[in-house]
């Protein structure tokens, strides 16, 4: 589905990503780990076209995209949530929503069949459809946030963080709307996460990266049943 | 000897001594600048020096200070006005006339800026541009324009060059070197004001307020501080411009040379003093050639007058897309590039990479 | 009494012309945070192009219609010639920019027509309304700007709230990153700001220039007036921009009115003290500090 081949990403006379190569096969969750720095961020902000390669390619659904512009990227369907501010906070949460809606073409009745299903998974924002963004909660915008990547109808979500700055309620409630999500629709899932046990429970396969490269790649279930990769992970985080 | 070396290096890493040699050398290249140019040069050379003094407060109220202000005209004609009243009215001498000049466009600035102490950029911007349109306007009220002479404004009595001088002395350039000279001197107080405790103050104050306020910093009054301070170089600029026309009209203080001193300031480099006389000496280098250019030209009279408008609108708009970060920095940029294209220039072999000169 | 009502009704119809400028500033500042000093010089030169069809052909109508059009396609040349460039410099480069167009257009402006103001005509009479032997300075022109610029008002409202276009205009100026990454075309939606701004202007400068008359310069009086309306309504609000347009024209119509024209632009000045120090970001701004 997404396919990461040799990819390089400099900040200035700083290197973010190093030869970075990695798949998120169709269906799958996929979840990123590493400390502050290792590029997580980054990996997300290429894939959707934010931030440009120095060298190296991305793939998706066998297109390269690499090159193209950040609205392309969205409408060929990759939504990214950046990290902390993924809803426009001065619009309504109805127009959020609708914001998420008008990425593809589609019959209304299409679009009001999505806005049901978002509003039945998380009632909260049904109740609030009025109000602006700004008044919602951290973890109320979070789910605004993955409601309005919903109605684009997305092939691909890149998450980039969804639990930062959550109680420990709200980050389990996100994490067990992202495994619905996956389970319903069998939508593709970059997750990107400092909060290693959460994004463990629910991904399939894990990659950490460590100031830029890969050092990581192994099924989540294989991962936590090894000692070993246990211990490598430990490293990767703590440099211990 | 040695010893004498190293003291004079050391004085010259004092602030204070630098920029005294500099202001030394800006007076030396005003009279040397006045000396060699003609008569009809030297009335710009005057014209250039009074647009420094404006256009260097507002480069101060932008850079140590952090803010804009679209309305030096209406300081400017404050101090037109107060030099040619206290002249005509009161024979006072020209220093004294440019010190009251100074000292009311302050007081204007201090009490403008104690009313607008809360506003903030854009704000502040529109409410002295809104200044710079309606006080021009004063004139023409009843009661004021008996004594401001309305529209057509006050015409300034000229005051010959010193006897000192000797009889032929021209008078263009007598005016060209009071203006200079007040220029450098605006110039050498404004470097020194910004090094100085204020000046660090009002640059912590305008990189985060609360920070400053909470280190102590009055923030509150150094704003202040800034606002007049640029109050009163637009009215010594007023006033040198008064004296040196022989005019203070309504018509001299248009939106135009509002917006004209802002862009000067903006595209000489904001917060760089230097980049106040580039930005003056664009303005009035470009319109000076390109109106000499079209007068002996046989376009139609319409097109001939506006040349030099058009053609400084462009220049504007080129070099800030050329040089983001204005005039200053462009040359910098071209001045550090030198060297580089020296060596480069050279052919290889000739010890090319040794001695970079930098 | 009548006197009173009078000088609010001529208020009005001048606050609404102010209120049409504030729009289009407010619009450009809000998509690109750019403070569009030469919004002034756009509007001498749209208007320019309707006085030359007009003296042309002799239609008021289609002079309105080539004004309108010129407007668009001036906002359309600016933003992407002049504003695209150094919009990623620092803010104020864009207003030199502004600057060195207003000084561009008025000595172009100059060239073609030259600097004499000229007379602009009206569509409808100008002769006010009597109501039971009272002269009203109401006349059917001042309901024909009244009206103009309330539709173009409801037009706009409609168009920011009720279509997907108004709602991609809004993300992109709100946030841009975000708003690219849902599909939103944010280069196109500015450059539709922009013009529609010029839009905007053109319909003030046609409906203003009867009074003031037209030339290079005749516009900036009331170009401050513009900004004056919008900052007292805060820049970022369109509601703002009216409600500060009309306030600001009762105030210069009692001024002028009780106290002389002469002193009219200095009324402008007191308006605006006197606003933003009840209020230092307008009346409809963002309320006390931005949102980090």
């Amino acid at each position: 589905m997404l396919e990461i081949d040799d990819l390089t990403v400099d900040y200035g006379s700083v290197r973010a990503l190093d030869h970075v190569t990695l798949r998120a096969p169709l269906g799958s969750i996929t979840t990123v780990l590493g400390a502050n720095g290792a590029g997580k961020t980054t990996l997300l902000r290429a894939v959707s076209g934010l931030a440009r390669p120095a060298s190296g390619s991305i793939s998706f659904a066998g297109h390269r995209i690499d090159r193209r512009r950040v609205e392309d990227i969205a409408g060929l369907g990759i939504a990214h949530l950046p990290s902390g501010q993924g809803v426009i906070v001065e619009l309504t949460v109805a127009e959020n929503l609708r914001l998420g809606s008008l990425i593809s073409p589609k019959p209304p009745a299409g679009r009001k069949e999505d806005l049901d299903q978002v509003y039945d998974m998380f009632p909260v924002l049904s109740q609030r459809r009025r109000d602006v963004a700004a008044s919602l909660s951290g973890g109320e915008r979070q789910l605004l946030a993955i409601g309005t990547a919903l109605m684009s109808r997305p092939r691909l979500i890149l998450l980039d963080e969804p639990s930062l700055g959550l109680a420990p309620r709200a980050v389990a409630h996100i994490m067990a709307v992202l495994r619905r999500i996956h389970e319903d629709s069998g939508r593709t899932v970059l997750l990107v996460e400092q909060n290693a046990r959460s994004a463990l429970s629910i991904a399939d396969r894990v990659v950490v990266l460590n100031l830029g490269r890969v050092v990581i790649d192994e099924d989540a279930s294989a991962l936590a049943a090894d000692p070993r990769s246990m211990q490598r992970l430990r490293h990767a985080y703590l440099g211990f | 000897m040695k010893r004498l070396r190293v003291t004079a290096a050391r004085a010259l890493r004092l602030t204070v001594v630098r920029h005294g040699l500099a202001a030394l050398a800006g007076l030396a290249l005003v009279l040397v600048v006045s000396a060699v140019l003609p008569s009809y040069r030297n009335f710009q050379l005057a014209e250039l020096s009074y647009l420094v003094c404006a256009t260097a407060g507002l480069t101060f109220l932008a850079g140590p200070g952090g803010q804009i202000s679209v309305g030096q005209g209406a300081f400017m004609a404050i101090g037109a006005y107060t030099t040619a009243l206290v002249i005509n009215h009161q024979h006072w001498n020209l220093a004294a006339a440019l010190l009251s000049a100074l000292v009311v466009a302050a007081c204007v600035g201090l009490l403008l800026g104690l009313a607008t102490a809360r506003l903030r950029g854009l704000y502040l911007a529109t409410l002295t541009l809104a200044l710079a349109v309606a006080l021009p306007a004063l004139v023409n009220v009843r009661g004021l324009s008996g004594i401001l002479e309305g529209s057509n404004g006050l015409s300034v009595l000229a005051s010959p060059p010193p006897a000192v001088l000797g009889a032929d002395f021209s008078t263009p350039r007598w005016q060209a070197w009071v203006t200079g000279f007040c220029a450098v001197v605006t110039l050498w107080f404004l470097a020194n004001l910004g090094r100085s405790r204020y000046g660090r103050s009002m640059r912590a104050a305008r990189d985060d307020e609360a920070a400053a306020a909470l280190s102590g910093v009055n923030v509150a009054r150094v704003r202040l501080l800034a606002f007049v301070v640029a109050a009163a170089c637009g009215g010594l600029g007023g006033g040198l411009l008064a004296w040196v026309t022989s005019l203070a009209s309504p018509g001299a203080f248009s939106l135009n040379l509002s917006f004209g001193l802002l862009a000067a300031a903006i595209l000489g480099g904001l917060g760089s003093l230097a980049g106040a006389v580039w930005g003056s000496l664009l303005l009035v280098v470009v319109s000076s050639v390109t109106s000499d250019l079209s007068s002996g030209s046989r376009l139609p009279i319409d097109v001939a007058n506006n040349l030099p408008g058009a053609v400084y609108g462009v220049v504007l708009i080129v070099v800030m897309m050329t040089f983001p970060g204005g005039l200053h920095q462009g040359y910098r940029w071209i001045s550090s590039r030198i060297p580089a294209l020296v060596r480069r220039s050279r052919p290889p072999g000739d010890g090319a990479g040794r001695g970079s000169g930098r | 009494m009548v006197r009173f009502l009078n000088l609010t009704l001529a208020g009005i119809t001048d606050g609404m012309i102010f209120a049409t400028i504030a729009l289009a500033l407010v619009m450009i500042f809000r998509a690109t945070r750019v403070i569009n000093f030469a919004q002034g010089a756009m509007m001498m030169l749209t208007t320019f192009v309707g006085w030359t069809v007009q003296d042309r052909t002799g239609s008021y109508w289609l002079a309105l219609g080539c004004a309108l059009a010129a407007g668009l396609v001036l906002g359309t040349l600016v933003e992407r010639v002049f504003i695209r460039p150094v919009e990623n410099g620092p803010e104020l480069n864009a207003a030199v920019v502004a600057l060195g167009l207003i000084v561009l257009i008025n000595a172009l402006a100059s060239m073609i027509w030259g600097s004499t103001p000229r007379a602009y005509p009206v569509p409808f009479s100008l002769r006010g309304y009597s109501v039971g032997g009272v002269r009203l300075l109401l006349s059917p022109n001042d309901l024909f700007t009244i009206g103009m610029v309330a539709f173009t008002m409801t037009a706009l409202v409609l168009l920011f709230r009720r279509t997907a276009l108004g709602l991609r205009m809004r993300a992109g100026a709100y946030s841009p990153e975000l708003a690219r990454l849902l599909g939103v075309r944010v280069g196109a939606t500015l450059t539709i700001g922009w013009a529609l701004a010029g839009l905007i202007g053109a319909l003030a400068g046609v409906l203003i220039a009867p009074v003031v008359f037209l030339g290079p310069d005749q516009f900036d009086t009331v170009l401050v007036y513009g900004f004056t309306a919008a900052i007292i309504g805060g820049l970022e609000s369109p509601v703002g921009s009216v409600v500060g347009g009309l306030l600001l024209g009762c105030t210069l119509s009692y001024v002028s009115g009780y106290a002389g024209s002469e002193v009219t632009s200095l009324g402008a000045c007191a308006v605006l003290l006197v606003a933003l120090m009840a209020r230092p970001s307008g009346l409809f701004g963002p309320a006390t500090g931005r949102r980090v």
